[in-house]
């Protein structure tokens, strides 16, 4: 019966947006970490995720499902912090490439994208027990 | 008897189907809202239900009279089970870009629609079982 397939179908957005959410969390509060690679100190990357299509078996519609999380490519900023332990001889220092606005904004996205999906969730719940109804 | 009972809620049990699988359809829109290349997808719920009644009208002329039980029967009566096939196959169209406002207007109207069916299917059987009842 479709109307059980929509279950999954809101049910793959939700994690799928709840995963979004997290990596926008984790990016805004490391916006100003180094990161320790190889025994040197980066400047923390902001990360991104990337949602793909994941249609069902035999079917056209289908959910959603994280592919992968990929690095931001916007260049690092650079500024003038001579204190900094990743500054170089001149006293320029490249911070992360955390963009605390569009972050937030991409994360409340993210949040009411969950909850049109949670409405969904209910409207179908409501229409199956509609459905048990008939005849009676 | 129950075979024309059965007929009777033909038209009610397609129109009842494509709802769900319409809001199937648009319930996958919005989800992907946000994914990449994503092509929202959706029906011409007429066109369907149309070409669906006419079928059916053509198969239950088939309905040929067994006089002889080593006749076999045609089977005449259900297009539902394949029917998601044909209408994958021709009826549903796809627009590059999802309107997710467009989407959930179009998900609410259609779960009322499908409650309004089975409004209509109950009332039909409280007819059937008032003409039972007498």
């Amino acid at each position: 019966m479709s109307l059980f397939k929509i279950f999954d179908i809101a049910g793959s957005a939700m994690s799928a947006q709840s995963q979004k959410m997290q990596v926008h969390a984790s990016n805004l509060a490391n916006s100003d970490s180094l990161v320790n690679k190889n025994g040197k100190l980066y400047p923390y990357i902001s990360k991104r995720v990337v949602l793909q299509f994941d249609n069902f078996k035999g079917s056209k519609s289908g959910g959603v499902k994280v592919k992968e999380i990929v690095e931001d490519k916007m260049p690092c900023r650079v500024i003038y912090d001579p204190n900094s332990p990743i500054a170089n001889s001149k006293g320029f220092a490249k911070t992360s490439n955390v963009n605390i606005v569009s972050e937030t904004i991409s994360a409340i996205s993210a949040s009411r994208n969950y909850q049109a999906n949670l409405e969904i969730l209910n409207t179908i719940k409501f229409m199956i027990m509609k459905t048990l109804t008939i005849g009676q | 008897m129950l075979n024309k009972l059965n007929k009777e809620f033909n038209f009610n049990r397609y129109a009842l189907n494509l709802r769900a699988y319409r809001q199937e359809l648009l319930a996958s829109n919005i989800a992907n809202s946000d994914t990449p290349n994503y092509k929202s997808l959706d029906i011409n719920f007429s066109k369907i239900l149309q070409s669906l009644l006419k079928q059916n009208y053509r198969n239950n002329k088939n309905d040929l009279t067994i006089t002889s039980n080593k006749h076999i029967s045609i089977s005449n009566d259900d297009i539902s089970d394949n029917y998601h096939k044909i209408i994958e196959k021709n009826y549903i169209f796809s627009d590059n870009k999802v309107n997710v406002d467009a989407e959930k207007i179009n998900f609410v109207n259609n779960s009322l629609l499908y409650q309004m069916e089975i409004a209509f299917i109950n009332n039909k059987f409280k007819t059937f079982m008032s003409v039972l009842k007498g």
